[in-house]
C-alpha cells in the first residue's frame, strides 16, 4: 500500500514539478531558490497527504507553490532597475545579440515592475494558468488580474520605447 | 531591436512568455528525481523510526520479564533455609497492602510453619535427658545403702533450708584485751 502511494507520488512529482518550478521561478527569478521551493512544496504535500484529495490538483498546487515562493521572497529582493542601467547594458550591433538583449531587457523591466503588477504578469506567462486561476492564487478578482496584466504590458511598452529612444540617441551621438 | 510595430509586439510577447522559463532547460527531470529521492530517503528514515518505536518497547518488556523471572527463580535455590525462618508479622515488612498476586507468590516462597496444638500443662513434659537416663541406670545398679543415701540426699535437697539464728555478743567497752 505504502509503496503504491510512493509510486503515485513519484508520478505526481514527475508530472507537476516543471509547473511548480516555473511558478516559483516566475516569482523568485532564481533557479536555486525555485528548486528549493519545489522541494519544499512537494515535501509539504507528501507529509500532509493532501495531494491525493485535492479537488483541482493544478489550482491547489499553484496556490501552495505561490505561497511558498512568496515566503522565500526577501523584502529587499526586488530588482531596482532604472532605465539608465538598462540603457547602458548591452549596446551590441548584431541582430542576434540585439534579439537576446531585447529579451533580457524585457525581463529586467518586468523585474522592475511593482509587485502588484509583476506577479499577475509573471503568472500569466505560465500557459497552464488561466486568469481565473491566477485570481484564485493571488486572492483578487479576475477582472483586477486582467487590468493589472494590461497595465503591466502598457508600462513595459512605454519603458521599452523610452529605452529605444535613448539607444538611438546614444548611437547617433 | 524589432524594426516594425508588429515585430515589436511579437518580440515583446515572446520575451514576456519566456519570463517564467529558466535559462537552463531540461532540469525538470533532475529536479523531479531529486524530490523523489528526498521523499524516498524520508520514507526510509520514517521506517527506521517506526521500527525503533516498536522494537524499544518490545525489548523493554522482554527485559522486565527476564528480570522478574530471575527474581522468582532466585529464592527457590535456598528454599529450605528460608522456610526454617519463622515468619514475621506482615505489617512489619510490608509498608503497604500487597496485591493478591504478591500474597500468593509470598505464600509459595515463604510457607508459614505449622502451629502445634495448645496443651494444658506448662512447661510441656519432655523426654528425659541423657544425664537423667545415666542416673537412673546407676541407681538401678547401686547397692541398697547407696540408694538410701541418694534418696536421703534428694529428700534433703527438697526440704527447706534451716539456718540457726546468729547470736553475736555485745562488745564490752570496759574490758581490755589481754
Amino acid at each position: 500500500m505504502a509503496w503504491r502511494d510512493e509510486e503515485r507520488f513519484a508520478e505526481f512529482v514527475q508530472r507537476q514539478s516543471r509547473f511548480v518550478f516555473r511558478l516559483a521561478y516566475a516569482v523568485l527569478r532564481n533557479s536555486h531558490d525555485a528548486e528549493d521551493v519545489v522541494q519544499e512544496v512537494f515535501l509539504k504535500l507528501y507529509r500532509g497527504g493532501m495531494w491525493q484529495s485535492a479537488h483541482d490538483e493544478k489550482a491547489y498546487l499553484a496556490r501552495v507553490a505561490w505561497r511558498a515562493a512568496i515566503d522565500h521572497l526577501p523584502k529587499h529582493s526586488l530588482v531596482d532597475t532604472d532605465e539608465t542601467e538598462i540603457a547602458s547594458d548591452h549596446p551590441s550591433p548584431e541582430q542576434t545579440a540585439l534579439d537576446a538583449d531585447f529579451q533580457r531587457k524585457v525581463h529586467l523591466l518586468i523585474d522592475g515592475l511593482p509587485e502588484e503588477l509583476r506577479q499577475p504578469l509573471a503568472l500569466s506567462t505560465i500557459q497552464e494558468l488561466t486568469s481565473s486561476e491566477i485570481a484564485q492564487i493571488l486572492g483578487i478578482p479576475e477582472g483586477t488580474v486582467r487590468t493589472r496584466v494590461l497595465r503591466a504590458r502598457q508600462l513595459l511598452r512605454e519603458k521599452l520605447a523610452a529605452l529605444e529612444g535613448r539607444t538611438h540617441a546614444a548611437n547617433h551621438s | 531591436m524589432p524594426q516594425t510595430t508588429l515585430d515589436f509586439e511579437n518580440e515583446l510577447e515572446r520575451a514576456i512568455a519566456t519570463y517564467a522559463d529558466p535559462v537552463d532547460a531540461g532540469h525538470s527531470q533532475v529536479l523531479a528525481a531529486r524530490v523523489a529521492a528526498t521523499v524516498h530517503a524520508r520514507r526510509q528514515k520514517l521506517r527506521w523510526l517506526m521500527g525503533l518505536t516498536v522494537a524499544i518497547p518490545v525489548l523493554g518488556c522482554l527485559l522486565i520479564v527476564a528480570l522478574l523471572d530471575s527474581r522468582l527463580s532466585e529464592p527457590q535455590h535456598r528454599g529450605p533455609e528460608i522456610a526454617a525462618i519463622p515468619s514475621t508479622s506482615p505489617s512489619a515488612t510490608a509498608p503497604q497492602a500487597p496485591s493478591r498476586s504478591k500474597l500468593a507468590r509470598r505464600a509459595i516462597l515463604y510457607p508459614k510453619p505449622r502451629q502445634l496444638p495448645k496443651l494444658d500443662q506448662f512447661p510441656t513434659p519432655a523426654p528425659i535427658t541423657e544425664q537423667e537416663r545415666l542416673l537412673v541406670q546407676f541407681v538401678g545398679r547401686a547397692p541398697q545403702h547407696t540408694q538410701q543415701l541418694i534418696a536421703k540426699t534428694q529428700k534433703q535437697s527438697d526440704e527447706p533450708l534451716r539456718i540457726a539464728e546468729l547470736a553475736i555478743p555485745k562488745l564490752d567497752s570496759g574490758s581490755q584485751p589481754q
